[in-house]
């Protein structure tokens, strides 16, 4: 039997149902401080003076942090961006000026959080409030600049152009022009907010416990930062309770608590977020405006050119933006087969939350425009929206996109097709036929969206050429240990993907045992795992670079222990053969009945050795292997190359009915269908293709980064986001097809942030629903007073053009 | 975060006696609805201590007063700022006064208030109603006062 493609039940739940993990908050002990983050309540204001006196005061106040510390002790952060983004001061307080509503400004430790917090109110700071740019391409006027030394708001800018894309204009049988389309600004919630507890040794180094889900990054970010050799910067991580990539960035939040402890003499410091706090200053999604597109088609709908021009909302800092620039382009053409696209790109910074990696990073939002293209398109030239789609699907793999990519397998006809059994698509179309009769608004909408995994970070120097980055890779070591477990060391920690589940079913098919007998280590430790700079549970990667590793180590590891137990059990290499036996993993002698347990192996080369020839000097029974996937370097000047090794593909089909009495859209069937390719434990893809299901499904009707025109944040409560709870999700039909990669040793695709799915289909629905009341749905987020709007004033004739 | 108010109202009092009253902060703060104290600053502004809350956050807010623009017996105009709760705001008020029929007063009033911060998010919706009553409170405390007995 094949442990990869069951449904292993989780490894990992076993400890955490019984509240057994371990989370950067639970750590606990005698001395910590507490820390206690001050915000600016304003957008932008100019800091004129700050007097901790009383709070110092404060019996129980260890310390406080004030921009003065911070120019003290430590350094900017890097900006991956080029000029201007270099000139950018980011650290981790404000100091002369605050750029965004609940940009930290001063910072306390005290005994206790709530101390702390008191200890907060008593600090008086004197703002000049200045002026807010919250819109993006307001910021591009520069009438208000954020960052002064670098002189413009304008942090990045790129055209994208592929194929001959006037001529295909002047070949067009129709062109529809589409003014304007928004999406909107919202995150993830994790169930767990950032945290850490950072401790400045007496030797003069840092130890964090965190749940940072990149540490390997982070890591080299925070040693110049706090003025320390990388080595001098250990990160530790145990269970994290999901990141989606927003705990990417939370280094600049472990840099203050360092410098708390620091400044405390060494007494560790815990900082954990309140959930206000992670809606209002932790990270944000992406917010794009794609403006005066214009899409050419055959007389058969065939799309054959767009052009367009974006301009990303990056909040206040660029920080690990503008990577978002260019990793959009993965999916340059989304599912369609196009080969003439221009797109002009740029970044804006504005008083809003920074933005950071947020569950499909950069490419849900051109997924999502794609979808919107086509799905106008489909409306105005009254061409059936599946029967649309089939015209324009790719349908050959592997496929280069005009910028180069490879799209490795996939099969989206088939995925429709399923889709559509699944919501049972002819009842809906007559059901539809019947509402619409009865003056209802009722659409039916479809999704489909890509989820790009592995990146090659070649793409780095596509946004910026000084970027020492390409390609990538993951470390797996692997140890046979004494008692005859094969201990796994992964190069990164999960947040919830079971990696120890998955990295067990590959262990016991290589080896031929039971998945018990693989001990994956839970969480991460920069001093003691191996790890790359690309390591990290991100861009949907682990079931390739992760589990590639993992492979890799079990076949040097199963060379180590061939070699070994032929020598032993005297017998030739090739007829040495794994299993299980009667007392466990071992290795035997085919047709024989000589055997050895894999704790016999272990012994002779731990404890055992000194009968072993020296042709076995080089079995250690600890083996490391790095994985790196094929990647070239793009040529950056075409901005063209292979950016993503996979191409997990989700399509998804949203029924809604939208009440006239209070503009809700209500969802009445939704169907998703996901393609990883070859599945390690179906189970958890069904879990992961719900949970980004649910988080679409959040993002389109209910969650949104609200501001007002001062850059108050007006939706930082859990009442006012409103996040989707299990009350608010859908039955979901599921279904999956495997078109297997041929890029990847098991077929396997990254997946989990099919996140966008939800929001094309729904968007698509409710475009179907509105057509005929003569609304274009041009926005991302369908809550009831959009809708209400939208049918207070139908767009059609400005929002679209067909010629 | 912005509300702009505006009004007017009328009073028994001739326009001296109510701009007396209207541009001197130690008169005149004592009304605000939620008032707790007041203290006299060096540079000539005032900082009034007031009760503020939406639901069951409450607290206490200091504003600096300054009186800006007085023209006796025409217009006190008022610009405060100040903070609560992890939260700021700006604040500009004027009294436009002119004499009515029988020696009273007609009296136009606009504020314009900027609230900035966590209160704002948390209780976004609540403020401006909140904000509206208390205004009528002043309005009906400076009427009383002004024309005793009229009031209410």
């Amino acid at each position: 039997m094949s442990w990869v493609g069951s449904s292993l039940r989780r490894k990992e739940d076993d400890r955490l149902v019984r509240g057994q993990g371990l989370f950067a908050d639970d750590e606990l002990g005698a001395g910590m401080l507490h820390l206690y983050i001050l915000r600016s309540p304003y957008a932008h204001a100019r800091i004129l003076n700050i007097d901790t006196t009383a709070a110092e005061a404060l019996p129980g106040v260890a310390c406080v942090l004030t921009g003065k510390d911070i120019l003290a002790h430590c350094d900017p952060f890097m900006q991956l961006g080029p000029s201007p983004c270099d000139k950018i001061r980011d650290l981790p307080l404000a100091i002369d000026k605050a750029i965004f509503q609940g940009e930290p400004v001063a910072a306390i430790a005290a005994t206790s959080p709530a101390l702390a917090m008191d200890a907060g109110q008593l600090i008086e700071i004197d703002y000049e409030m200045l002026d807010a740019v919250v819109d993006a391409g307001e910021a591009l006027a520069d009438k208000v600049i954020l960052h002064e030394a670098a002189g413009t708001n304008r942090t990045w800018h790129g055209v994208y152009e592929y194929g001959d894309v006037e001529q295909a204009f002047r070949d067009a049988a129709h062109v529809v022009r589409i003014p304007r389309l928004h999406f909107h600004r919202y995150a993830s919630t994790p169930v767990e907010g950032n945290a850490c507890v950072a401790e400045w040794t007496r030797q003069g180094t840092v130890d964090f416990l965190c749940n940072n889900s990149f540490p390997g990054f982070a890591q080299q970010l925070l040693a110049p930062g706090l003025r320390l050799k990388v080595d001098q910067v250990r990160i530790r991580t145990h269970d994290i309770g999901g990141s989606f990539g927003n705990k990417i960035w939370n280094y600049v939040y472990m840099a203050l608590a360092a410098l708390a402890s620091k400044k405390a003499g060494g007494r560790r410091v815990k900082w954990a977020e309140l959930r206000t706090e992670h809606l209002l200053g932790s990270g944000h999604g992406n917010e794009r405006t794609f403006l005066d597109t214009e899409v050419a088609l055959d007389s058969k709908g065939v799309i054959t050119a767009v052009r367009s021009r974006h301009i990303d909302d990056c909040g206040a800092y660029t920080r690990y933006e503008p990577l978002g620039c260019v990793i959009w382009s993965q999916v340059l053409p989304a599912t369609y087969k196009l080969r003439n696209i221009r797109i002009d790109f740029t970044q804006a910074v504005t008083n809003k939350c920074p933005v950071v990696p947020n569950r499909g990073y950069s490419r849900m939002q051109q997924l999502w425009f794609m979808e919107r293209v086509v799905d106008i398109c489909a409306h105005e030239l009254r061409i059936p929206a599946d029967e649309m789609r089939l015209r324009n699907y790719i349908t050959e793999f592997p496929y280069e996109t005009p910028n180069g990519c490879v799209y490795d397998s996939g099969n989206y006809p088939a995925m429709l097709a399923k889709a559509k059994q699944l919501v049972d698509w002819d009842k809906w179309q007559k059901l539809q036929a019947a509402a619409r009769a009865e003056g209802r608004l009722l659409g039916i909408g479809i999704g489909t969206t890509l989820d790009s995994g592995t990146n090659n970070f070649g793409q780095a120097q596509i946004m910026n050429p000084h970027l020492p980055f390409s390609g990538n890779a993951e470390v797996c070591t692997m140890r046979l240990d004494f008692d005859g477990a094969l201990v796994i060391c992964l190069g990164t920690g999960p947040s919830g993907q079971g990696h120890e589940t998955a990295t067990s079913q590959v262990v016991a098919d290589e080896f031929g045992i039971d998945p018990s007998a693989v001990q994956v280590r839970s969480g991460f430790d920069t001093a003691w795992n191996t790890f790359v700079g690309h390591s990290g549970t991100y861009a949907s990667q682990f079931a390739v670079t992760g589990l590639s590793a993992v492979y890799g180590a079990c076949q040097k590891m199963k060379a180590e222990m061939r070699k070994l137990a032929a020598f032993l059990l005297k017998a030739p290499e090739d007829q040495i053969e794994f299993g299980s036996g009667a007392q466990g993993p071992e290795v035997r002698v085919r047709g024989t009945d000589k055997a050895m347990g894999y704790w016999q192996l272990s012994n002779v080369i731990n404890n055992n050795n000194a009968m072993l020839d020296a042709s076995l000097a080089d079995v250690t029974l600890n083996i490391r292997h790095v994985y790196r996937p094929p990647f070239s370097v793009p040529d950056t000047k075409r901005k063209f190359g292979n950016l993503t090794l996979t191409y997990a593909a989700q399509l998804h089909i949203a029924v809604v009915e939208i009440s006239r009495e209070t503009s809700r859209a209500q969802i009445l069937a939704y169907a998703a269908v996901d393609d990883c390719g070859t599945v390690i434990n179906p189970k958890i893809v069904a879990g992961q293709v719900h949970g980004a299901t649910s988080h679409g499904i959040g993002a389109a009707l209910m969650e949104s980064f609200n501001y007002d025109e001062s850059g108050n944040l007006l939706t930082s409560t859990f009442s006012d986001y409103c996040p989707i709870t299990s009350l608010n999700i859908p039955d979901i039909a599921y279904g999956s097809i495997q078109t297997p990669s041929p890029f990847s040793y098991n077929g396997a695709k990254g997946m989990g942030e099919g996140g966008g799915a939800p929001l094309h289909a729904i968007s698509a629905a409710v475009q179907d629903a509105l057509y005929e009341s003569g609304v274009i749905v041009t926005g991302s987020h369908h809550s009831p007073p959009a809708i209400f709007a939208a049918l207070q004033e139908p767009n059609r004739a400005h929002a679209v053009s067909v010629k | 975060m912005g509300i702009k108010f505006d009004g007017e109202f009328s009073v028994a009092a001739a326009p001296q006696v109510v701009y007396d009253l209207l541009s001197d902060p130690q008169k005149f703060a004592p009304l605000l609805p939620t008032y707790r104290s007041l203290e006299a600053k060096d540079d000539g502004t005032t900082d009034v201590t007031v009760e503020v809350g939406v639901g069951k956050i409450r607290g206490s807010a200091v504003i600096n007063l300054a009186l800006e623009g007085e023209e006796a017996p025409r217009r006190a105009a008022y610009s405060g700022k100040g903070k609560v709760m992890g939260s700021a705001f700006n604040m500009q008020t004027a009294f436009d006064l002119e004499a009515a029929e029988g020696g009273g007063t007609r009296v136009k009033w606009e504020g314009d208030l900027s609230m900035f911060g966590k209160l704002v998010a948390l209780a976004g919706g609540l403020i401006r109603p909140i904000a509206k009553k208390d205004i009528q409170r002043l309005i009906d405390a400076i009427q009383a006062a002004l024309s005793p007995g009229q009031a209410g």
